[in-house]
């Protein structure tokens, strides 16, 4: 049976909760064990729609001693002292265990091009960090062009793609093989099986987008994809895994 | 084996009858539609544990419905056990409906969708003779009922045309308050699962309202993939009876298949 690690996961009170949604981090729990759901990359609510430092300091004390979340900041390139400089940054991550960072641009309001994310991504880069953001975070395609040809030492996991996207998606995963997919949202027909046989395995990461995405469908997406238990392997965990021990922080 | 083992083995459906309300064949000039054609359709079927899908034409929607209509007879009469077809309807033409109903089962019933078709209303002017033919003879209606406005207006056909079967696809979801009040004044409403993308705990939510009995198995099939939503079907904390009358019994029923 497969075992997942989910790489998009929210934890923390967010403004808007559906009703039946999940809501606590026991209501997480609950379906990442019903999902066969063994660790998830998680970031916190008040880090994105709150205070970006109060909200990485809420997910260290809500994940301290809990092996079942791998920490997640979010962060935004220095913006004149607003938020850390890019090395203290990595020094403060390796401290508390955070191994990834996830980018909100559109949210946060800062532009992805190279005069903006300048020195930021360069030391995320030297360091092996993982970038995390959403397509619809990024504004447009040629912005993610701009973002993921300026820096190609850095693996960039894009999620939230439609079944729409396909005609702008592909060539950017053609051109730009830093380009990792999150799969939570990706429901082309077949559309696991043809990134695969288009682009290889390798490029696709299992996320869910807990709690308002949905673990059930994300998780049938990978077990009924028409592609080999090998491939099923490095989609659930294999690729994360790798990822993330490649990290030099 | 529990319904739930068959997604974490990526096995398809045995024992258990599967009826999707809600497909489409045909290409998209808006989008990539991989794997449209009734052959694809009747893999992924297979691949899933589908028995049978009631289909549609997308492009005879936007634009040609008489060449698209044909198109969705096409892949019945090819798979005739395993699809069924909705013959797609055009407020702003006259359909000869005896052409595809008398005498034949090449059609299930209809498939309205003037969201498309100039933004009309469900209840516009130019399809109340379809469903007049729908009350006649006892037709299903399969209605695109995205947004409230479409809900309420298809709940109003439904009020006005008893003898007719309504299937609102998507509106469960995307319209909840409105779907449930169809579902409290109409019997002769089902509600589809169709969506792309909801949250974990939305479907009990919907079953806790409704009733199991009011829910069927819809996926947009090919528009995009059907297995995400079967997941969240599976793995759902419903028990397994209440997921055999979502996935296949209520649809058997309300569409006499």
């Amino acid at each position: 049976m497969l075992n997942f690690i989910d790489a998009r996961c929210q934890l923390g009170r967010r403004g808007i909760v559906r009703e039946g949604e999940p809501v606590t981090k026991s209501d997480i729990l609950e379906l990442m064990d019903r999902c066969s759901i063994e660790k998830a990359i998680a970031y916190h609510a008040m880090a994105k729609e709150g205070d970006m430092k109060a909200g990485n300091d809420l997910l260290l004390q809500e994940t301290e001693g809990d092996e079942r979340f791998i920490r997640q900041w979010c962060a935004m390139p220095s913006t004149f002292g607003e938020f850390m400089g890019a090395e203290e940054l990595a020094e403060q991550m390796k401290k508390h265990h955070v191994s990834s960072i996830r980018l909100f641009p559109k949210t946060h309001g800062y532009s992805v091009k190279p005069y903006a994310m300048g020195k930021f991504m360069d030391v995320m880069a030297q360091c092996h960090v993982p970038v995390f953001l959403t397509y619809a975070e990024c504004g447009s395609e040629d912005n993610l062009y701009s973002l993921l040809s300026s820096y190609p030492e850095v693996n960039f996991i894009i999620s939230d793609a439609s079944y729409r996207e396909n005609r702008k998606l592909f060539p950017l995963m053609e051109q730009c093989k830093n380009l990792l997919l999150g799969t939570g949202n990706f429901v082309v027909h077949g559309g696991v099986k043809l990134i695969c046989d288009y682009f290889g395995a390798e490029r696709m990461i299992f996320d869910t987008g807990l709690p308002m995405g949905s673990a059930t469908a994300a998780v049938a997406l990978i077990c009924y994809a028409e592609i080999s238990e090998e491939e099923k392997q490095l989609i659930a965990h294999g690729n994360i895994e790798r990822l993330l021990a490649d990290v030099k922080l | 084996m529990d319904l739930k083992e068959y997604v974490f083995l990526g096995k398809e459906l045995k024992d258990t009858y599967v009826v999707d309300v809600h497909i489409h064949v045909g290409g998209s000039t808006r989008y990539q539609k991989p794997g449209n054609d009734a052959d694809s359709v009747v893999y992924t079927m297979d691949r899933v544990g589908v028995d049978v899908v009631c289909a549609s034409c997308s492009p005879g929607a936007y634009c040609d419905w008489k060449w698209g209509n044909e198109m969705c007879a096409d892949a019945h009469e090819k798979y005739p056990d395993r699809i069924k077809a909705y013959a797609v309807v055009n407020p702003h033409y006259t359909f000869d409906l005896d052409a595809y109903f008398a005498n034949s089962d090449r059609f299930l019933g209809l498939k309205v969708i003037p969201f498309v078709q100039g933004t009309l209303p469900i209840d516009c002017p130019g399809l109340q003779p379809y469903y007049e033919y729908a009350d006649k003879y006892g037709l299903p209606v399969l209605f695109h009922a995205w947004m409230a406005s479409e809900v309420k207006d298809a709940t109003a056909v439904a009020k006005r045309y008893p003898n007719a079967r309504f299937i609102f696809g998507h509106s469960g979801f995307t319209a909840f308050e409105e779907s449930v009040a169809a579902c409290k004044q109409c019997d002769n409403v089902l509600l589809d699962t169709t969506i792309s993308d909801t949250y974990d705990g939305a479907l009990e939510r919907l079953v806790n309202a409704v009733g199991v009995d009011r829910v069927a198995f819809g996926t947009d099939l090919t528009a995009f993939e059907c297995s995400h939503i079967l997941g969240r079907i599976l793995l759902s904390r419903l028990s397994d009876t209440d997921k055999e009358k979502i996935l296949g019994l209520n649809a058997k029923q309300f569409l006499k298949l």
